[in-house]
């Protein structure tokens, strides 16, 4: 399978300019979406390795062979990896995109100069057209099955997730605000009731109705010099109607740390 | 040497009009494996529904995956392309289905400490920078420079980048093992066998799929493995040994080592051979690589020795005073393996070792050369690999890791002798023979493989399980930590929270707070500030279950088992102390900060 000498192809070698376009690109406006995706994955697993054995004249197109090419490009990215951090090149999006452009822009014009008279131009051996015909309906067969086994794998998971009824009360702030949030993810509209208690202040009680999904947020104003032994700084009962006691509750005692002391 | 020394049958499919015939009459071998990927994933789903008939379901699946595999791999009529097109959808469809399992979140612990890593680099943009969750990991790269120059470029989240890499990564190693069989030059046929024998290691189908660092560096382990027997077969430059076995050495500690020992090995068997003037050059190779190892790992991961340490310690101990009463922990909850998954695992091991023996002597009275035939003893590590399984405390998981490579050397007498049974002109008792081991050899360490049976299909909750232990309520806590822990906070809390919140967050998991846990009000103010923790995570369900990897809570070692589940009182103290804010509450989790113990 990989006895044969292999070839250069042009075809390849544009490819690979064009991905180092497509990552100029990428580097210059740090494009999001369409952009992204399939071709910098190509790029990136299959550019260096195919762009290599092209650039060598040793371009073959078998599953033994683009294994190789693949391994390649992923060794390179490696070693591409630890040379930006020696050199103090810090490993962000327009790095990666730069580097690995100049990468294929150079194997790329490596395989279309180094093209020889007599390499062998790339020739398919004709195929039936029943094995033809046969062979697109193994593959979209296959596509089909792949397709719906990731989207029932996919859809099942979420309505898993879905399934698992809980409300979220939670507190994050400063010493002198907290937000206090609710979040529903009870599979339905829920009706609550919240107490909330601030030291030195009389405690509020605020009922809504939040939706499956749906978050309730609001903004108490705090004082923890007057939080005392008994007195917490912040608390809050959540009760869900319908339901007998507390449903959720929190305290606070002192303002969340917003980093570890140094002493 | 290629063709007298090739099994029988190998070099004599000619191709005639009987053969043409025959090609055409394995086309659905690879619809008939997607299909079994389809069947797994509806497995999964109606397990996550909790419908009956999931694992029959799933089971189904497995087969319809595996089955034609074999057959193709080993029958005498089919295209080498063929072969490893096979074996390339059987390895990505194993990813396919790993990613199916979890498919919105990384929730394996060892993956979780590797996301740890990739985040660091993509918030420094830079290399080794500490990594409390597994303090080794940011020395071996490979795996995080890869997943985070996807992520970088294409814009994709980091699960999908470490996803896709993962993935490519498993269908690589074995394209690897392949390319490494063929130069041995007995054949594709072989090849294949070799290849699929290969992936009859336990910790294939599912571990080596994940987001872990030796999934991206076995590739390159057997690449490297590749080149030093080509130096032997072809007469290549020993030097091309080098840029696998560097890509090996940067990516994972073990592999590094290893790789370089599989080329050493090789050096020592070529002796004495014809093809002895390329054992210096190999010498040489593995010397390098060993010296570049040792350096690599002084300069960048000093901690990588104590690392590996341990399991080796285990390992070693286990043959000095076995643990035979490692049934685990699952088992001693009532949640062992079924019985036929038991005897079928053990049957598999069984039937792998007299195939491994069987092999080679029948290689080793072939006419391949003097190197090649003692190389089929080198599969020897299988049964030494077994008796740590059976002897060592955590003999299953380490002994499952150790197969990724042993495997590569089993391979080699096992493949040899499927080959040579199903050889030109087999009778069908040969033909049998030949599907009969390869499909007792699969079914083996596909049942006792990772994910274990008391998780293997998704949905139902466990305390202090693998995935299982990461439902919605786990997830959205770890949310909740990632908006509002500050960088660096120190967290104690149950071993699955704490790898997701060391993986996902900025905090800093304690794996020495158990005591604080089972302490009374006193002690636990006192290991509070001695710890000085800022978070505590309380997951009640703990005071519900006993933990079914045997322990709650991370580094929790000489608690002893836990006969009952964690004590309610100890739980609720939290709850009731005046010094603890409750700073949030989801049910059955609460989060506590903790520092006005220790702050005052």
């Amino acid at each position: 399978m990989d006895n044969g000498a292999g070839r250069r192809s042009a075809a390849i070698a544009w490819a690979l300019l064009l991905l180092a376009l497509v990552l100029a690109v990428i580097a210059v406006l740090g494009a999001d979406g369409w952009l992204g995706g399939l071709p910098t994955v190509l790029a990136i697993f299959f550019g260096p390795g195919v762009g290599w054995q092209n650039a060598r004249g040793r371009l073959r197109f078998n599953p033994e062979a683009i294994g190789l090419a693949v391994a390649t490009s992923i060794g390179c990215v490696i070693v591409l990896g630890l040379a930006m951090n020696a050199v103090e090149l810090s490993l962000t999006r327009a790095h990666w995109s730069a580097v690995l452009a100049i990468l294929l822009a150079a194997l790329g014009m490596r395989g279309l100069v180094g093209r020889r008279r007599d390499d062998i131009p790339h020739t398919r051996p004709a195929v039936p057209a029943r094995r033809r015909a046969m062979a697109v309906a193994l593959t979209a067969t296959c596509v089909v099955a792949v397709t719906g086994s990731a989207l029932i794998a996919w859809f099942s998971q979420q309505h898993w997730l879905a399934r698992q009824h809980y409300t979220e009360l939670y507190a994050t702030g400063s010493s002198e605000h907290q937000r206090v949030t609710v979040t529903n993810h009870e599979g339905e509209a829920i009706g609550y009731r919240a107490r909330i208690a601030v030291a030195g202040q009389a405690a509020q009680v605020v009922s809504f109705t939040l939706n499956d999904g749906s978050t309730w947020s609001r903004v108490v104003a705090v004082d923890p010099a007057r939080a005392t032994a008994d007195v917490p700084m912040l608390e809050v009962e959540l009760v869900r109607i319908g339901v007998p006691g507390v449903y959720r509750y929190i305290r606070l005692v002192r303002p969340q740390p917003t980093a570890q002391p140094t002493f | 040497m290629a063709a007298d020394a090739a099994p029988a049958g190998e070099a004599a499919v000619a191709p005639t009009r009987r053969t043409h015939v025959k090609v055409r009459s394995w086309w659905l071998t690879y619809p008939v494996m997607t299909a079994g990927a389809l069947a797994g994933c509806v497995g999964f789903a109606m397990s996550r529904a909790s419908v009956a008939g999931a694992a029959p379901v799933y089971w189904l699946g497995q087969i319809a995956l595996l089955v034609p595999c074999i057959v193709i791999c080993i029958r005498r009529t089919a295209s080498a392309q063929s072969r490893l097109l096979a074996l390339q959808l059987l390895a990505a469809l194993q990813a396919l289905l790993a990613w199916a399992y979890s498919p919105e979140r990384f929730r394996f612990p060892d993956e979780l400490q590797h996301v740890r890593s990739a985040r660091e680099i993509l918030l420094s943009g830079h290399l080794f920078s500490a990594n409390p969750a597994l303090p080794v990991s940011p020395g071996f790269p490979g795996l995080e420079i890869v997943t985070t120059a996807v992520k970088q470029v294409s814009g994709l989240s980091l699960f999908a980048a470490g996803i896709i890499t993962a993935s490519i990564a498993h269908v690589l190693l074995v394209t690897a093992v392949f390319a490494w069989a063929r130069a041995l030059r007995l054949g594709s046929r072989y090849a294949a066998a070799c290849a699929l024998v290969y992936g009859f290691a336990p910790a294939f189908p599912y571990f080596d799929a994940l987001f872990t660092y030796s999934a991206i560096a076995l590739p390159f382990f057997v690449l490297a493995a590749r080149m030093a027997v080509r130096v032997v077969t072809y007469r290549e430059s020993a030097l091309l040994v080098l840029p696998p076995l560097f890509v090996a050495i940067v990516s994972h500690h073990l592999t590094g080592y290893l790789t370089c020992g599989f080329v050493g090995l090789v050096a020592v068997l070529v002796r004495r051979s014809r093809h002895a003037a390329t054992a210096p050059q190999l010498a040489r190779a593995a010397t390098v690589g060993l010296v570049g190892a040792a350096g690599w790992t002084a300069a960048f991961a000093p901690h990588a020795y104590n690392y590996l340490l341990t399991p080796t310690r285990v390992a070693l101990l286990a043959l000095v005073s076995p643990n035979l009463d490692s049934a685990g922990d699952a088992a001693a909850l009532g949640l062992p393996a079924p019985l036929w998954q038991r005897l079928i695992g053990i049957g598999g091991s069984i039937v792998m070792l007299g195939a491994a023996y069987a092999g080679a002597r029948m290689l080793w009275r072939s006419s391949a050369a003097p190197w090649l035939r003692r190389f089929g003893w080198a599969a020897v590590a299988y049964p030494a690999v077994l008796v740590v399984r059976v002897l060592a405390a955590d003999g299953p998981e380490i002994s499952a890791r150790l197969l990724l490579y042993v495997m590569l050397l089993t391979s080699i007498p096992v493949g040899y002798l499927l080959v040579s049974i199903w050889a030109t002109g087999a009778s069908r008792r040969r033909v049998a023979i030949a599907l009969a081991i390869a499909l007792l050899a699969a079914a083996g360490p596909t049942v006792s493989a990772t994910p274990p049976s008391w998780e293997r299909l998704p949905g139902e909750f466990h305390v202090a399980g693998y995935e299982s232990g990461v439902d919605a309520q786990v997830s959205a806590t770890v949310a909740y930590a990632e908006k509002a822990f500050f960088p660096g906070a120190t967290v104690a809390c149950d071993r699955m929270l704490c790898s997701l919140v060391a993986g996902e967050t900025e905090s800093t998991a304690s794996n020495v707070a158990t005591k604080m846990f089972y302490a009374d009000n006193i002690v636990r103010h006192a290991e509070i500030g001695h710890l000085a923790l800022d978070y505590v995570l309380v997951d009640d369900r703990i005071a519900l279950q006993r933990p079914v990897t045997g322990l709650y809570f991370p580094g929790e070692g000489d608690t002893g088992p836990h006969p009952r589940p964690f004590p309610v009182d100890r739980l609720t103290a939290f709850a009731v102390d005046p010094l603890y804010s409750r700073v949030y509450d989801n049910g059955p989790i609460q989060v506590y900060d903790v520092t006005r113990v220790w702050l005052g």
